[in-house]
């Protein structure tokens, strides 16, 4: 009676379950939604935002016309109309030029003192106080422009004085240094991408989240386990058809983020904060390939941790406290910059973060470093499955609360 | 530089020397300064030797673009130890343009890269005033306008045949004696003179015959080519304006697009109208002095006190005792007519040293003459370059010089006819090339180009643009308030060329931002203008 | 066939299961019948062996369970205390997801889920998700998904639990339709008129042990009492957790 004789038509039971978990979870809208919408377009749309939001602020705050309100504008009419013609705008007087800074009412205010005009025609030195809170950094730029332009306006002056005398006006700069910045674009825009590998792990796990989930704690919680169990099929199939469907929507998920990355990566105008932002098809495929040892790290890790929780709600919680662990990296390498040494490859995430940004910074990733982070992170994903198949066999596993 | 003279002074600024430059050369100075210019040094090691002995000096980078192996390099700026890294090749070519077999000249040519890896496929070329001046020594000088646009472009300086490190045509200096010696007023003689013994030296390495602006044009084709054929975005300069129109008449296919600052037409003869085109500046500078009561009550008129220092300068030029600008040590100097004319005009080519124009005339004419002189020495240091530029006489000489009509009108301008009777006189003892028939004729085209223009131009007014323009199809004519010579740097002007090479539309170009800028305030008194 | 054999378990230093052996036959209803907590469900789960005995033998058709787990799970029709279904896949794919497991081929798969479909008066819901599913329907599916590869051997673990009384009574002539074929039928219950109505044996648990395994005719006449719930009680000493 058993349906045991090996028929040629029998699929495997991995493909069975596979098949079986992608069709049931592209029938849920949650999955549906963290796996291709919320993951993959978080990421994009966060980071053009980023950077919208930056290139605008600098890009505004040194081009755009700037409200600065004056105070003494009539003692030094010139030095007023230097700060104009380099594009502020000055505004009337504060009474208390302090709190406007604080109380975020102008970005910079600027003092002109009484005895201005004195000191001028004396040829004494005069100070033009400008109020700002370095606090806030969004008014950095604002600051340093209108301190340039006053800066600009002095030395210009200065070196008119001294050509006035018939001195040279190179005498009073006798050093001057000339900065070169080694820094390729993609180096500067390093700091900011810094945030970027950490996107891609984000996907990875919203991806698979939950159907990890609903590998232990659901299937628990559900009591579908032990009638799953009673089947003559070994666990390690179960496990592994399981393991797969998490790491297909994983996948599916990255992809759809490499795909939306090289899409918006295009409308990027990272060129103006004078960076190389190249997340193209090259980018995208090294990506995926440093990413899919750590698509079956996550998978299994995931399981493991939701098979420790009681219920869907709290597996979900647990695996929430997961998807902070990936940024470590980005935070920690953003906080104290290091010289990354080989051995850092073979840490998973560190070495996908390390090998991200060189991919950023030069555009390759050189194969010793792409083997590393290969095999490190490979070897942290067979232990995680290995220890994951292990709590699936136990016993306590299968049994309802 | 604070007061950015180098790069304003481009235009023509060595024929006045003939009158008064080269005379003040300090003999401790007098090295030459092609020799820093052409000589592009290596860099020191770098650290790209990331494991091993850093002691040996790494071998310079090198980097390969089109047929060029371009060189690491330092691009040094002539009277001062300031430099800039670029990328260094030799390009040589046949002098004779007509024979291929003539003698072979190397050009010295240098690339700024792009901090882009992947820089844009069109090149911008920057062509230098003068003429004379070189496109390598300018580096630091244009800095600000080109630096914006590094971030997608390549920059081509290459130096004019003639020029720099492609075998200069450098006259040899004359000494402090023989300026003593040589009188007050111009000379006929010792212009004369002082040509002949230029072409003596430079005979020896080059014809003059060939340092044409047309064999120069097809230079930078071959150069083009060489660099795998980019199409060009020609920034030219005053004189390079020149360049830039005859070189797009010339290889149309290979413009992208044009920007000319300080605009000299294809019709006018260089030097012609130098005295008239001055005085309206000058005119210009002392009428916002009289319309302002502090400047009026200062000064009075500040055309009569230059007029009526000519006069007595003319009367009477005498030798006076003052400090040298930068040593500071006791020099000599004759003060006489031509060392005012040469001051005025220089001064006149920047809004900040056109500001102390009414200032120094009046210490002069009430006889603190220091300042003036001082302010002369300053000059001569920029000037010095293209003291003797032989270069300068064979674009004049085989371009110009025979077109010169009699001007009974300048005779009683602040110029008078003494340049050109200068370059009359250099001119004829002084070999010619051959010009294009429709050389003088203006440019026809349709490329995208943006002109620009100051408002207070004592050399190339805002109208020659407006002429320019008058013939292109797809031009904008920008007018820069308060600017005088050379603007491309001013204000936002920076911005709106690298917004015009992005976009190349120069109609719907939003020049608003160029509102902002203002006349520079005139200096009342030696600590300037009211506060 | 199911033969248990001096099944021994115990958590920590609670015995669940003590001793307990039993046969069930083919062509015959076996009941386990006993209180809640009495160790029914670990003893089946032993049978299929989702739990591993501490001492003891189970043999399905011959087969050891603790030598071949899978061979013996063919053998069985499991329809376990927990009986959760995949909620977002219809009552077919449910069933048809066991088929595969079971490694059956999909020719066979459509007709067999279709013909129990039809025993078990599934056609209404067979093709609907089973999130909304009644008890009853719950049930109905889990037993058709149980019986999906057509096993010889059918383990029923309170099958009647959460049902209604026509739901009770499908399920009753569904049981006795297994007989018929030849089938071992073992089913638990706490409920002494379902034993009553449907068992050829009657295997009675208490505190891990069996107190009794006769027909249920058998029972009365060991116990003397009037009926079987009398001998019920008298048999596992007290009237404790018989509440239906």
């Amino acid at each position: 009676m058993s349906a045991v004789a090996g028929t040629p038509r029998r699929r495997s039971t991995v493909f069975t379950v596979l098949v079986k978990e992608v069709r049931e979870n592209l029938r849920d809208r949650r999955t549906l939604v963290s796996a291709f919408v919320t993951g993959p377009l978080l990421g994009p749309l966060f980071f053009v935002m980023l950077i919208v939001v930056m290139v605008n602020q600098q890009l505004d705050k040194a081009t755009q016309p700037l409200p600065v309100p004056v105070i003494g504008a009539t003692y030094a009419p010139h030095v007023v109309e230097a700060l104009e013609a380099g594009g502020i705008e000055p505004r009337p007087a504060v009474a208390d030029p302090a709190r406007a800074v604080r109380d975020q009412d102008a970005d910079v205010v600027v003092r002109i003192a009484p005895d201005y005009p004195q000191a001028w025609s004396r040829g004494e030195p005069v100070q033009v106080e400008v109020f700002f809170d370095s606090s806030r950094r969004d008014a950095a730029t604002a600051v340093a422009r209108v301190t340039q332009l006053i800066d600009a306006y002095a030395r210009q002056q200065g070196a008119m004085r001294l050509v006035a005398r018939g001195m040279s006006p190179v005498l009073a700069t006798p050093v001057v240094v000339a900065r070169r910045d080694q820094a390729t674009p993609q180096a500067r825009a390093v700091l900011l991408l810094n945030i970027l590998p950490y996107f891609f792990v984000l996907t990875i796990l919203m991806g698979g989240m939950y159907l990890a989930i609903d590998l232990t704690a659901g299937e628990r919680e559900r009591q579908s386990l032990e009638p799953l169990f009673a089947n003559p099929v070994p666990r390690w199939q179960i496990l592994a058809g399981k393991l797969l469907a998490i790491a297909a929507f994983s996948l599916a998920s990255l992809l759809l983020c490499l795909l939306v990355f090289a899409l918006v990566g295009r409308l990027v105008p990272a060129d103006k904060l004078g960076m190389e932002v190249d997340l193209g098809w090259h980018f995208a495929a090294f990506v995926l390939l440093l990413q899919v040892p750590m698509v079956a790290l996550f998978a299994a890790l995931q399981s493991l941790v939701a098979a420790f929780a009681k219920s869907f709600r709290e597996a979900q919680t647990y695996l929430s406290l997961l998807m902070m662990v990936p940024i470590i990296p980005s935070v920690l390498l953003m906080a104290l910059p290091v010289k990354p040494q080989a051995w850092m490859y073979l840490v998973p995430l560190l070495g996908q973060h390390l090998g991200i940004l060189d991919l950023l910074r030069g555009g390759e990733i050189g194969a010793a470093h792409l083997g590393l982070c290969l095999a490190g992170t490979s070897l942290a994903a067979v232990a995680a499955v290995l220890v994951t198949a292990h709590l699936y066999r136990s016993e306590k596993l299968a049994i309802s609360a | 530089m604070a007061l950015k003279a180098s790069l304003g002074m481009g235009l023509l600024a060595a024929l006045l020397l003939p009158v008064a430059g080269a005379r003040q050369q300090d003999p401790a100075k007098s090295a030459s300064p092609l020799a820093v210019a052409s000589s592009a040094r290596s860099l020191p090691p770098h650290s790209t030797a990331a494991n091993g002995a850093a002691a040996v000096p790494a071998k310079p980078a090198t980097w390969r673009l089109g047929r060029l192996t371009l060189t690491a390099c330092e691009l040094a700026q002539p009277h001062s130890g300031l430099s800039t890294p670029a990328w260094c090749a030799k390009f040589p070519v046949p002098e004779n343009r007509a024979d291929p077999r003539s003698r072979r000249i190397e050009l010295n040519l240098a690339v700024l890269r792009s901090s882009s890896p992947v820089a844009d496929p069109d090149m911008l070329v920057f062509l230098a005033g003068g003429p004379g001046q070189a496109a390598t020594e300018s580096a630091r000088i244009i800095a600000p306008v080109f630096g914006p646009l590094l971030a997608h472009h390549h920059v081509l300086l290459l130096d004019q045949r003639g020029t720099g490190g492609s075998n200069a045509l450098d006259c040899p200096e004359h000494d402090e004696a023989q300026a003593a010696d040589a009188g007050t007023s111009f000379d006929v003689v010792t212009v004369r003179r002082a040509a002949l013994d230029c072409l003596a030296t430079v005979s020896r390495h080059a014809d003059p015959r060939y340092y044409t602006t047309t064999a120069a044009v097809q230079d930078l084709e071959d150069v083009r080519r060489a660099l795998g054929g980019p199409s060009f975005d020609l920034v030219g300069v005053s004189y390079g304006t020149r360049m830039a129109q005859q070189y797009l008449r010339a290889f149309p296919d290979s413009v992208r697009s044009m920007v000319l600052d300080s605009v000299v037409p294809n019709s006018l003869v260089l030097g012609e109208s130098f005295a008239s085109d001055l005085e309206a500046a000058l005119h210009a500078l002392f009428s916002r002095c009289t319309a302002e009561p502090a400047c009026a009550r200062q000064f009075g008129d500040p055309q009569q006190t230059l007029t009526q220092l000519r006069d007595a300068l003319r009367a009477n030029p005498h030798l006076v005792t003052y400090r040298d600008p930068q040593t500071y040590q006791s020099s000599q100097q004759m003060l006489d007519e031509d060392l005012l004319a040469s001051v005025v005009r220089m001064f006149s080519y920047t809004p900040a040293t056109a500001a102390l124009l009414p200032l120094s005339i009046d210490s002069a004419a009430h006889g603190d003459v220091g300042p003036l002189l001082g302010q002369a020495k300053i000059l001569s240091g920029d000037l010095t370059e293209l003291a003797g530029s032989g270069m300068q006489y064979s674009v004049i000489c085989s371009e110009d010089a025979d077109l010169y009509r009699p001007r009974p009108q300048d005779a009683d301008t602040l110029l008078g006819t003494h340049l050109v009777d200068a370059l009359k006189t250099i001119c004829s003892v002084w070999p010619k090339g051959t010009r294009p028939v429709d050389f003088h004729a203006p440019l026809v085209s349709a490329k995208p180009s943006l002109l620009l223009a100051g408002q207070y131009d004592p050399v190339t007014p805002p109208r020659y643009a407006q002429e320019v323009a008058g013939h292109l199809a797809d031009a904008r004519v920008l007018v820069l308030r308060g600017q005088a010579h050379s603007v491309m740097a001013a204000g936002c002007a920076p911005e709106l060329i690298k917004q015009f090479i992005q976009k190349l539309d120069p109609k719907g170009l939003d020049a608003s931002c160029l509102d902002r800028l203002q006349p520079t305030p005139i200096f009342l008194n030696f600590n300037g203008a009211l506060p | 066939m199911i033969e248990v054999r001096a099944l021994h378990k115990a958590f920590g230093d609670v015995v669940a299961v003590d001793e307990v052996s039993f046969l069930a036959r083919d062509g015959e209803i076996t009941g386990l019948l006993g209180p809640n907590g009495a160790g029914k469900t670990t003893c089946l789960r032993m049978l299929y062996t989702l739990m591993v005995p501490d001492r003891g033998q189970v043999l399905v058709d011959g087969l050891d369970a603790a030598v071949d787990p899978l061979g013996v799970r063919r053998r069985l029709g499991v329809l376990p205390d927990a009986r959760g279904l995949y909620t977002r896949l219809t009552a077919r794919e449910n069933i048809e997801y066991f088929g595969r497991l079971h490694g059956m081929p999909e020719t066979e798969l459509g007709a067999r889920a279709e013909a129990l479909i039809h025993a078990l008066g599934m056609e209404s819901i067979a093709d609907r998700r089973a999130a909304g599913f009644s008890q009853g329907e719950r049930v109905k599916t889990a037993i058709a998904r149980a019986l999906v590869h057509d096993p010889h051997n059918v383990i029923l673990d309170e099958p009647s639990n959460g049902l209604d009384v026509m739901a009770t009574r499908a399920l009753r002539q569904f049981m006795r339709g297994l007989r018929a074929e030849g089938c071992c039928v073992l089913f638990s219950s706490h409920v002494m008129q379902e034993v009553a109505a449907l068992c050829d044996r009657v295997v009675i648990m208490a505190r891990g042990r069996i107190v009794a395994d006769a027909a249920p005719q058998a029972l009365r006449e060991q116990t003397g009492a009037a009926s079987l719930e009398d001998a019920f009680v008298e048999l596992i000493g007290s009237g404790e957790g018989l509440a239906a």
